[in-house]
């Protein structure tokens, strides 16, 4: 094998060098950028299994983004002509399309739950601090189309007092706005020791690195904005 | 009996959760009809006793009126979430809506598809650097590989694929094809993944 195909294989682990041009803005950012794939990869795992929307990873979906244009560019390069090159075209084209997988799968988990708690969202200052721009954009601009929709199909026809689409119904609480659920149950591993941590009902539990527990959402969501725990 | 109509709009968006029919325009507009009658009779009862101290019997006409308002709406409301929410299926599957699901479309929902393709869909996904990522094609699961050989269930004519070349895509050949060529027509049903 010549010493150009050895070179290949050096990064096929994670295939992209260092970012060359390290700009004064980028310096901020604490992911390492050989670490984006499995940030992102456990941001979208958290983000699925947890009922509330979290905060955006938005330094980590720019620089991959950058990241699978260098890698595109990088396949192009490639001489297909000779068979080691096409297996590691291959092998690099797979790999692409997985990272796309998970990007496009967080992006769009986001977008399910921004849809499906917009009202909420909007209203909650602290959930519309964790959107991106652009989802703040789409949460306003859903919530404007779908009003809309309700208006014309059939909230038009009934009596101006019955137009609302935020009413209790009465005696019993039951509201039109959907909420998260911030009291379901998630799984979560701890990842650094935390020592004791005070549950609700003046239960505490001690906290080691490693371990898996159960817990109620609200009680361990500020570790998981810390990045103290994760969820699996 | 109030609330019956809106029994059986309930019932019918239970059993379509998993398909789509044809809007019942019908029925809604019997039960918008039967919300408007309620909403009259619970005025007219009101300014009737309004003079008089408010009785135990007229808080039972009040509830016997109110519960069925509320319910009819809560169940207008449901049915159109749950027909919205696979319009949006549609629109993220699909640039423009195919002439077998506008049949079964109201006015007012073709109108939704077409202002939510524009202002959600294609404002999010046209800005920032995504156009890297087609953020429509199907969630179903990771991939494994590049090539792939897929069946084609329906005529699509030819495609070009991102390397130049033709590929004409017959209703039941079988093909093996790179997966980022045809991943969208899989979304949209035109091909089936085999192996």
């Amino acid at each position: 094998m010549s010493t150009e195909d050895d070179f290949l294989f050096d990064n096929l682990d994670f295939r992209v060098p260092p970012a060359r041009d390290i700009g004064p803005e980028r310096e901020r950012i604490i992911v390492d950028p050989s670490k984006y794939v499995e940030h992102l990869t456990q941001a979208w795992i958290n983000e699925r299994a947890a009922p509330d929307v979290l905060q955006y990873e938005q330094a980590t979906v720019d620089g991959l983004l950058a990241k699978i244009e260098e890698q595109t560019a990088a396949i192009d390069d490639l001489d297909s002509g000779k068979d080691a090159a096409m297996i590691i075209s291959i092998l690099y084209q797979t790999e692409l399309e997985r990272v796309k997988f998970v990007l496009r799968s967080y992006l769009r988990t986001r977008i399910s739950k921004i849809e499906r708690f917009c009202e909420y969202i909007l209203s909650d200052p602290s959930s519309k601090e964790r959107l991106s721009r652009a989802e703040v954009i789409y949460a306003e601009n859903y919530s404007r189309v779908t009003r809309q929709h309700y208006h014309s199909s059939f909230l038009s026809s009934l009596p101006p007092s019955l137009q609302h689409q935020d009413d209790t119904v009465f005696d019993r609480g039951l509201s039109m706005i959907s909420q998260p659920r911030l009291d379901e149950a998630v799984f979560c591993r701890i990842m650094e020791d935390i020592g004791d941590f005070q549950l609700e009902d003046d239960e505490t539990v001690e906290l080691e690195t490693g371990q898996i527990y159960i817990f109620r959402y609200r009680t361990v969501r500020v570790l998981l904005q810390r990045g103290q725990i994760e969820l699996i | 009996m109030y609330g019956e109509e809106a029994s059986k709009l309930a019932r019918e968006t239970k059993r379509t959760i998993d398909h789509f029919p044809p809007y019942n325009d019908p029925l809604v507009r019997s039960i918008t009809r039967e919300i408007r009658h309620l909403h009259e009779t619970c005025l007219e009862n009101h300014i009737r006793e309004a003079t008089q101290p408010l009785t135990e019997i007229f808080w039972t006409k009040y509830l016997v009126h109110m519960t069925p308002l509320q319910r009819n709406k809560r169940i207008l409301m449901a049915y159109h979430f749950q027909r919205i929410e696979k319009i949006k299926e549609l629109a993220w599957a699909y640039n423009t809506l195919p002439e077998s699901s506008r049949r079964l479309l109201s006015p007012d929902e073709i109108l939704f598809f077409s202002e939510y393709e524009k202002q959600c869909r294609n404002k999010y996904t046209s800005q920032m650097e995504f156009n890297e990522l087609d953020l429509g094609l199907g969630m179903i699961s990771p991939p494994k590989e590049v090539f792939i050989t897929v069946r084609v269930l329906k005529d699509c004519g030819d495609i070009v694929t991102e390397s130049g070349a033709t590929l004409s895509l017959k209703k039941n050949s079988e093909h093996f094809v790179k997966r980022g060529d045809v991943e969208r027509l899989i979304t949209q049903g035109y091909l089936v993944h085999v192996a």
